[in-house]
C-alpha cells in the first residue's frame, strides 16, 4: 500500500497528454464538423442503406443511407455547443451566486444556499424534464434546462472558495484599503478560484455532454432533422443487429469526448 | 438524536419546498385539466363550466393544500389524458424502478468495495493499472450506450436473453431475473468505476496518515490495519458519492428502461410530458423527489455514525 | 537490553539513494532514559523509527544491527516483529491530534494492544485494565474518556491516552518520538513528569527524541547528539550541557532562549 512518488506524478502527466491529444483530435473534428462534411448528413441515398463501413463511408450509412461520419460530425457539434452554452450559463451565474453569498455571507447566504440545496438535491436530468414538460422540447430548452440544473454545483464550490478567500490577509488589507467590494470579488478573490474551478467545469462540461445525450435518446432534447449524438444512439438502436457498426460508433464518439476532458481534468488537478 | 431530528427538519422542509415549487410551476403555466379534457372543440363557455367542476377556480393556496393531503394519502388525482387515477398508472410501475436502482446499487457495493481495496493494495502493479485504465474508460460510458453494448453483446450475440423481450414477474419470476439482471448492470457499471476510483484514491491517502503508523505500532498486521483502521476513514467520501449515486440510478433507470423496453415509471412519465398530462408528470417527479430527499437523509445519518466528528463540526458550523 | 550497532538508513524514494543514518552505535539499559537531540533532518526520528520496526521496508535499505533483549530486529521476520511491537515496545508520536484514529473510540483504541498481544484477557478484566492505564496517565474521568472520540479530547490529553495505549502491555521500552513538541509549554511540562514517573514506578526503558536540548537534560540520564546523520556526541546529560565537547553541540546549547532579566 505504499510507494514511492515517482510512479503517480508520471501517470498523471500521461493522463494529461492523452487527455490533451483526445480533446484536441475530437475539437478538431467538430471544427471541421461546422465548415466541412464528407457528405450531406440530411441527405438520403437509397442505394446506400445501412452499407457496411468502407472508404466512402468510413463508418458506413444509417437506415436512410445518410452517411454515418458526416451525422456524427454535426451531431458532435450540437452536443457540444449544448454542453458549452451549459456550462456557460451554468458557470456565469454559478459564480455570481457564490461569490455575492460566499464574500457577504448572512442571510442571504443563508436563504440562498438553503434553494441551492433544494435544487442540488434533485437530479439535474430531472429537472430538466420539469422545464421540458412545462416549456416543450428542442435544443434552447434543453440548454436553459441544463444550465439551470447546473447552477447549485458551481455556485457552491465558488462559495467554497469564497468564504476560504475572504478571511485571508490580503482581502482584509485590502478591505481595509478602501478596496471597493465588487473589485475585491472579481480582481482580487475570483481569479485565485480558477484552478479549482476548471477542473470543475470540465467535469461539468462531461456531465452537460451525457445528461443532453441521454435526453436526446429519451427523444425530448435536439429533435430531427438535426443531429445528435443521443438521438443517432436511439436510432442506432433499431438496427443494432443488422448494422452495429451504427449505434458503436456514434457512441464511441460520445465516450472519447467524455474521456477526453475527465483525463484533461484528472491531469490539471495534479 | 438533536442532530437526526434537525436533519429530519431540514428533510421535512426541503419535501414541502420541493411539491410547492412543483405544484406552482405547473399551475402557472398555461393550458390545464379543463383545456385538456375538452381538446380542439371547447367553447369559452364549457371550458369554464368544466374548470368550475374541477375546482380550477378556487385560490391557489387551496388547490395546493387540497393536494397536498391528497398525495399524502396516497391520492393524486386523475389524468387529464386516461382519466384515471394516477395511483394507479403509477403506483404498480414504480417497483420495477425501485428494484432496478437498488439492483444496481447493490451490484456497485459489492463490486466496487473488493476491487478498490484490491486496487489500493496493489498500488502501482500491473493489476492496478488496469483497473485505473478500465475505471477511466468505464466512467466516460453514457449507461444508456453500455445498455446498447449489452443488449448487442449479450443479447445477440450470446443470446443470453431476448432484447426487448421483457417478461412481468407475475407470469414468469426466473425470466424477469434474468432480464432485468443486465439492465442494473449498465446502470451500475459507470457508478463502479466512480468509486472504485474515488475508494482507491481516500485508502491510498488514508494510508499515509499518522493514525495508521500508531497502528503499526501495536503490532496490527497489514489486513488488520486496512480493515479495523483505514477502511471506515477510507469510506467516507465513498459514502457521500452513493448517496448521490442511488438519485442517479432512480433516474437512470428511466433512461435504461427505453433501451430495455421495460414498461416502468419512465414510459408513463415520458408520454405524459408529451400529452402535457401534467397530474401524472407531477406525481412522479414529486415520488422521485421524496425518493432521493429520503436518501440523502439517510446517508446524513450513516454519515453521522461512521463519523463521530461530524456532529462536532455541523454544530461549529451553525454558530 | 538495546543495544544498536552500525545502524545505516538509506533511502531510496528519490532518485538518488539518500543516506540518513550512518554508523549509530547506542546501548540503553533497563530501566534508564537515554535522549536522542538533534536538528529537524539529522536522523533522529529515523533511528527511533528503525528500532520501533516502523521503517517502510520497500524505499528503505538498512544494514547494521538492533539488538533487543537477545533478538535482532532489523532483519527479523515482519510477524516475528509483530510479537514485539505494542507488546515489548510501546511507541508515542508528535503529533496527537492526528495518530489517533478519529472514527474510534478512545477504549477501542487503548485496548487493542491487549486485543493482539494477549488475546486470553477476558473483556471485563481489559476493561479493568484499561480503566487504570487511564488514570496511570493522570486523566481524570477514566470512564467517561473511554467513551469519547478523539476530537473531544485536548491535545494533551490525547498525548496522554497514547501514552497509556503504549503503555498498556507494560512494555520494556517506550520510544517517545518528539511527544511534547506540539504541545504548550506548561503540558509539555506536565508529559515529560508523567514519563519519569512511569520510568521510575513500572521501570519501562524510554527513548526519548527531541530537539530540545533543555528539555531532554531535564528527563534524560545521558544524551546522544546527532547531526546529518551521525553521532556527535554522546555522555552523561549534566556533562555534555556544561562541558560539551563538540562545536555543534555548543551551538544547539547556545541556541536554548535564556531567561534574563528584563532590563528597565
Amino acid at each position: 500500500m505504499q510507494i514511492g512518488k515517482k510512479y503517480s506524478k508520471k501517470k498523471h502527466s500521461a493522463n494529461l497528454i492523452i487527455g490533451l491529444v483526445i480533446t484536441s483530435t475530437m475539437l478538431f473534428l467538430i471544427i471541421l464538423g461546422f465548415f466541412y462534411t464528407p457528405y450531406d448528413p440530411t441527405k438520403m441515398d437509397s442505394s446506400a442503406k445501412l452499407a457496411a463501413p468502407s472508404l466512402s463511408h468510413l463508418m458506413g450509412c444509417d437506415n436512410f443511407g445518410r452517411d454515418i461520419f458526416s451525422r456524427v460530425l454535426k451531431g458532435m457539434g450540437n452536443t457540444f455547443i449544448i454542453a458549452f452554452a451549459t456550462v456557460v450559463i451554468g458557470v456565469v451565474s454559478g459564480i455570481i451566486i457564490g461569490a455575492v453569498t460566499g464574500y457577504f455571507g448572512g442571510w442571504l447566504d443563508e436563504v440562498v444556499m438553503r434553494i441551492n440545496d433544494v435544487v442540488f438535491a434533485f437530479p439535474s436530468i430531472l429537472l430538466a424534464l420539469v422545464f421540458i414538460s412545462l416549456f416543450g422540447t428542442g435544443k434552447y430548452n434543453v440548454v436553459l434546462a441544463l444550465g439551470i440544473a447546473f447552477v447549485p454545483s458551481f455556485a457552491r464550490i465558488v462559495r467554497g472558495e469564497f468564504i476560504k478567500y475572504r478571511e485571508m490577509d490580503y482581502v482584509k488589507s485590502a478591505r481595509l484599503a478602501g478596496v471597493p467590494h465588487m473589485r475585491i470579488i472579481f480582481v482580487h478573490i475570483l481569479p485565485n478560484t480558477m484552478t479549482v474551478l476548471l477542473s470543475s467545469i470540465m467535469i461539468g462540461f462531461n456531465n452537460a455532454v451525457l445528461a443532453e445525450a441521454g435526453m436526446s435518446y429519451l427523444g425530448i432534447g435536439v429533435q430531427p432533422p438535426d443531429a445528435s449524438l443521443g438521438s443517432m444512439l436511439s436510432e442506432a438502436q433499431g438496427y443494432l443487429f443488422s448494422a452495429p457498426n451504427y449505434a458503436v460508433f456514434t457512441g464511441l464518439m460520445i465516450i472519447l469526448l467524455v474521456l477526453g476532458f475527465s483525463l484533461l481534468a484528472d491531469g490539471l488537478k495534479n | 438524536m438533536r442532530y437526526v431530528l434537525k436533519k429530519l427538519a431540514t428533510t421535512l422542509i426541503t419535501l414541502l419546498c420541493i411539491s410547492f415549487l412543483v405544484y406552482l410551476a405547473f399551475d402557472i403555466i398555461p393550458g390545464d385539466a379543463a383545456l385538456a379534457s375538452l381538446g380542439t372543440d371547447a367553447t369559452p363557455e364549457r371550458i369554464e363550466a368544466v374548470r368550475e367542476e374541477l375546482g380550477l377556480n378556487r385560490p391557489f393556496m387551496e388547490r395546493y393544500a387540497d393536494w397536498l393531503t391528497g398525495f399524502v394519502r396516497g391520492d393524486f388525482g386523475i389524468s387529464y389524458k386516461y382519466n384515471v387515477p394516477v395511483s394507479e398508472m403509477i403506483l404498480s410501475k414504480l417497483p420495477i424502478n425501485v428494484v432496478m436502482a437498488v439492483t444496481a446499487f447493490i451490484i456497485m457495493a459489492g463490486v466496487s468495495v473488493p476491487v478498490g481495496i484490491y486496487s489500493a493494495k496493489h498500488k502501482g502493479k500491473g493489476m492496478d493499472r488496469l483497473i485505473i485504465v478500465v475505471n477511466q474508460v468505464m466512467m466516460s460510458v453514457p449507461h444508456f450506450f453500455m445498455g446498447i453494448l449489452i443488449t448487442y453483446i449479450f443479447g445477440l450475440i450470446f443470446k443470453i436473453f431476448t432484447p426487448g423481450g421483457f417478461v412481468s414477474y407475475e407470469t414468469d419470476l426466473g425470466g424477469f431475473i434474468l432480464y432485468m439482471i443486465f439492465p442494473c448492470i449498465a446502470i451500475a457499471l459507470p457508478k463502479i468505476a466512480m468509486s472504485v476510483k474515488l475508494l482507491r484514491g481516500s485508502c491510498i491517502d488514508e494510508a499515509g496518515k499518522d493514525y495508521v503508523r500508531t497502528a503499526y505500532s501495536k503490532g496490527n498486521n497489514t489486513s488488520k490495519v486496512l480493515y479495523r483502521h483505514v477502511l471506515r476513514n477510507a469510506m467516507l467520501p465513498v459514502i457521500t458519492l452513493w448517496g448521490m449515486t442511488l438519485a442517479d440510478m432512480i433516474v437512470g433507470s428511466i433512461v435504461i428502461e427505453q433501451v430495455f423496453n421495460i414498461p416502468g415509471i419512465g414510459r408513463i412519465l415520458l408520454t405524459s410530458i408529451s400529452y402535457r398530462d401534467y397530474p401524472v408528470v407531477e406525481a412522479i417527479i414529486v415520488l422521485i423527489a421524496l425518493v432521493v430527499i429520503v436518501t440523502n437523509f439517510c446517508v446524513d445519518i450513516i454519515y453521522q455514525i461512521v463519523d463521530p466528528r461530524i456532529v462536532a463540526q455541523k454544530d461549529i458550523l451553525s454558530k | 537490553m538495546l543495544e544498536v550497532k552500525n545502524l545505516n538508513i538509506e533511502f531510496h524514494d528519490h532518485d538518488a539513494p539518500e543516506h540518513i543514518v550512518r554508523n549509530i552505535n547506542m546501548t540503553l539499559k533497563y530501566g534508564e532514559i537515554l535522549g536522542i537531540v538533534g536538528e529537524s533532518g539529522s536522523g533522529k526520528s529515523m533511528t527511533a523509527m528503525a528500532i520501533a520496526g516502523l521503517l517502510r521496508r520497500h524505499d528503505v535499505t538498512t544494514s547494521g544491527e538492533i539488538i533487543f533483549d537477545k533478538k535482532e530486529l532489523l532483519s527479523a521476520k515482519r510477524s516475528e516483529l509483530r510479537k514485539i511491537q505494542g507488546n515489548d515496545i510501546g511507541v508515542i508520536f508528535q503529533e496527537p491530534m492526528t495518530s489517533l484514529n478519529p472514527t474510534k473510540r478512545i477504549g477501542w483504541q487503548v485496548e487493542e494492544s491487549l486485543k493482539i498481544h494477549k488475546p486470553e484477557i477476558g473483556k471485563a478484566e481489559r476493561y479493568r485494565l484499561v480503566i487504570e492505564s487511564l488514570k496511570n496517565v493522570e486523566l481524570d474521568n477514566p470512564e467517561l474518556i473511554y467513551k469519547k472520540y478523539p476530537h473531544e479530547l485536548s491535545g494533551g490529553m490525547r498525548q496522554r491516552v497514547m501514552i497509556a495505549a503504549a503503555m498498556i502491555c507494560a512494555p520494556k521500552l517506550l520510544i517517545a518520538d518528539e511527544p511534547t513538541t506540539a504541545l504548550d509549554v506548561t503540558i509539555q511540562l506536565q508529559i515529560v513528569k508523567l514519563l519519569q514517573r512511569l520510568n521510575r514506578e513500572q521501570k519501562t526503558s524510554i527513548l526519548f527524541i527531541s530537539h530540545d536540548l533543555s528539555l531532554v537534560k531535564s528527563i534524560c540520564g545521558r544524551i546522544l547528539v546527532m547531526h546529518d546523520g551521525e553521532k556527535v556526541e554522546e555522555g552523561a546529560a549534566d556533562e555534555i550541557f556544561n562541558n560539551p565537547g563538540q562545536e555543534y553541540t555548543r551551538e544547539l546549547i547556545n541556541a536554548i532562549p535564556k531567561l534574563e532579566k528584563p532590563k528597565l
